[in-house]
């Protein structure tokens, strides 16, 4: 009884500090970088070759031009390979993806990784939702329209 | 003859399997599984709240709805139901059982799976309406709402009330293992026939603080340890024989593989297993019986089952196992009484059970392809609703309650219409309702089992990024590239292979169960028509929703 008292306490506590911990969660780092999606074609995107088009600056608002930018494509639900590409800079903080293919449709989440002449790294995560899918068989080929 | 049914049915238990089984009669093999996927479980709440909000990023995202959802359907599929085996929840619960009295009868108007069926349409609404598996912190909730109402209501009440009654994750094993190809089941009627104590179903009584004498790993001696059991089941024997012109005609005692020692002079106690029975002084609980009420001897099939093998440790002749059966085997069973089940044919709630689980496994995929979004916006323009879960809860109870509704009262009203015969509409319904659990579990399997192959290896980057949090890199970088274990080209074949057998192992059930009630094959194929084009027609959506290409997408309306 006494075990069992010892390990209740011990489950309440656990559970408490959990319901107490977890009323939000956790917020998403978004390093010292600010990327904007320029354009995504074909627009709207689409399962397929995409191209994706950043604008990339650091925090005082200065286009970054001369760091490594690597863009990763993955999907809200777990269990996706994810599409890793690299960049092509294009000068003022422009970078062009090479390679990048939404695999499938649905919501997406970009996340870009920067890698600074100094070494130093950043991470921003861009939710992209949507990407249209195909239907097969029967149904009308009409994409859904809500390319939100 | 009688030697040679037993023989083969000590053959094909998985109990005598060499390392597997030696494990299995392991007193705390249970308990271990358990604390694994407690631990298990513990990970995924703690990464759920305080870990990255991106669900193929966070343990939560990936062990839930990648790989826990496709181990359980494929041990359904090649066992039994192993995650109620394993199951988590447990722990606490029996620690729930310890600290309160436990002691409160569940209410008899909720005795039925109507309560479960409720809980059940909830989480899949709230699966779609929340996007659970996009969201690591809600799956972090669920995870522990569960541990929470397995400790509160197992701790109120007597039994293992939880399993039975609420867990719509054990319905959903319940249902589905009824095809599994093991069932936990005596091995020789003959000496339960006789059996003075009952074990199996009241539990074993033991003086307090006394080591157990059972579980043979730890004697030396096993020889002397096993005499007093193998004199009982001697005397068992010789007296089933006498009584009984089909009883057994050999002694199990002199080919004992693994005897079980240690029979224990108990004083019996009433016929029901729960702690508050009075028991004698001096004595206590050591090891509990079935907790769900399915006694040993008239237990049938794996309804209700949650392959606990408390009913195996409890049994002091060592008579139950887990035998391996054909799979449709129970559904020659369901005119028989089943121990605390009841008649599955006039279980409605039962059927009812089956059915939504059914529907289920279609919608369920049918929530993850691109026509499924037309369909929303089209339901949400005609209605002039933009609120997405109020559309899928019409959604929902289309397709798992009214849908279902229709064509199953239209099945059997053309069945009967067919052959005639006084069975009511819910009595034909019910019958046949089993018949379509194989092409269920084939569909689940379609589906969670693609899940499984293109994402196994993304827990190892997963991990890796875990452990990088604490400051232990493993491997270098994550490996973020790793998902699949099978090349994609492989998916569409193997999931229809897998709906395929679902169709034919259900039609052939479904001919079982026809022709059981009529007089010739003709009669039983007529009488099968309406439920077979209606299984027929499940497995051409779930072919056309395998062919679909998957999307995984939260938001619907724009
Ligand atoms: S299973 Fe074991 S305890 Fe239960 S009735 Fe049979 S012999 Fe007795
Ligand atoms: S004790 Fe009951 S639930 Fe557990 S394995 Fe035996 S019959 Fe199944
Ligand atoms: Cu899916």
């Amino acid at each position: 009884m006494n075990f069992a008292r010892t390990t209740c306490v011990i489950f309440i506590a656990i559970l408490g500090a959990l319901v107490l911990s977890a009323c939000g969660p956790r917020a998403e780092q978004g390093g010292n970088l600010d990327v904007t999606v320029l354009s995504i074609s074909p627009e709207p995107a689409a399962v397929g070759d995409a191209v994706i088009t950043l604008q990339v600056r650091d925090i005082a608002g200065n286009p970054v031009s001369d760091a490594t930018i690597l863009v990763k494509g993955t999907m809200t639900h777990a269990g996706m390979q994810p599409v890793i590409v690299g960049t092509e800079a294009r000068g003022a903080g422009k970078y062009v993806t090479e390679g990048f293919r939404f695999t499938m449709g649905g919501d997406w989440v970009i996340i870009v990784r920067a890698t600074f002449a100094n070494g130093a790294t950043a991470e921003r995560r861009i939710d992209l939702k949507g990407v249209q899918g195909e239907i097969k068989m029967g149904m009308k080929s009409d994409k859904p329209k809500d390319g939100n | 003859m009688a030697v040679l049914r037993n023989q083969q049915t000590r053959q094909r238990d998985l109990l005598n399997v060499p390392v597997v089984g030696r494990f299995l009669r392991w007193k705390h093999a249970r308990t271990s599984m358990q604390a694994v996927l407690l631990a298990v479980s513990a990970l995924i709440l703690y990464d759920g709240f305080w870990g990255p909000q991106l669900a193929p990023k966070n343990l939560a995202g990936v062990l839930p709805w990648v790989h826990w959802r496709g181990f359980v359907v494929l041990a359904l599929l090649i066992a039994g139901n192993l995650f109620c085996m394993a199951c988590p929840f447990m722990l606490p619960r029996r620690l729930a059982k310890k600290l309160f009295p436990a002691d409160r009868p569940w209410p008899t108007f909720i005795r039925s799976k109507w309560l479960a069926i409720g809980v059940l349409l909830v989480f899949f609404w709230a699966y779609e309406a929340f996007d659970l598996w996009a969201s690591p912190w809600l799956t972090a909730w669920v995870a522990l709402t569960y541990f929470v109402a397995a400790f509160a209501i197992d701790g109120i009440f007597k039994g293992a009330a939880f399993c039975k009654y609420v867990c719509p994750i054990g319905q959903f094993h319940f249902v589905h293992s009824m095809v599994s190809p093991l069932e936990v089941k005596v091995r020789q009627p003959d000496i339960c026939g006789s059996c003075p104590t009952k074990d199996c179903i009241k539990g074993r009584y033991g003086p307090v603080a006394e080591p157990s004498l059972r579980h043979s790993g730890t004697s030396r001696n096993p020889d002397e340890r096993d005499k007093p059991r193998q004199a009982q089941v001697s005397h068992l024997l010789r007296h089933s024989r006498e009584s009984s012109p089909r009883a057994g005609a050999r002694n199990p005692s002199s080919d004992e593989q693994r005897p079980q020692a240690g029979m224990r002079e108990v004083t019996k106690s009433p016929s029901q297993p729960a702690r508050s029975v009075a028991m004698p002084a001096g004595l206590q609980l050591v090891q509990s019986g079935c907790e769900l009420w399915l006694f040993q001897e008239g237990k049938v099939g794996n309804m209700d089952c949650t392959f606990c093998l408390d009913c195996i440790q409890a049994c002091p002749f060592d008579n139950v196992g887990i035998q391996l059966r054909a799979p449709t085997s129970e559904f020659r069973r369901l005119d028989q009484w089943h121990s605390g089940v009841g008649t599955l044919v006039k279980r409605a709630d039962v059927a009812a059970l089956v059915f939504v689980l059914v529907f289920a496994a279609f919608v369920n995929a049918f929530g993850m392809v691109a026509p499924v979004y037309v369909l929303e916006q089209w339901l949400a323009t005609q209605l002039g609703v933009t609120s997405e879960p109020v559309v899928l809860g019409i959604l929902f109870i289309v397709g798992l309650v009214a849908l279902p509704f229709v064509l199953v009262t239209a099945a059997a009203w053309s069945s009967r219409a067919l052959v005639g015969g006084n069975e009511t509409l819910a009595a034909t319904a019910t019958r046949f309702s089993f018949a379509f659990i194989p092409i269920a579990l084939g569909m689940w399997l379609a589906h969670y089992g693609f899940h499984f192959l293109i994402g196994a290896l993304t827990v190892i980057p997963v991990m890796q990024s875990f452990l990088a949090d604490f400051g232990v890199p493993i491997l270098g970088d994550p490996q973020w590239e790793l998902a699949a274990i099978v090349p994609e080209a492989w998916l569409v074949p193997l999931e229809l292979l897998l709906l395929e057998l679902g169709v034919l192992v259900s039609l052939t059930a479904g001919y079982r169960i026809a022709r059981s009630r009529q007089s010739s094959a003709a009669r039983a194929i007529r009488c099968l028509l309406p439920w077979a084009v209606l299984i027929v027609a499940l497995f051409f959506t779930g072919a056309w929703l395998m062919t679909q290409p998957m999307e995984m997408r939260g938001t619907i309306l724009g």
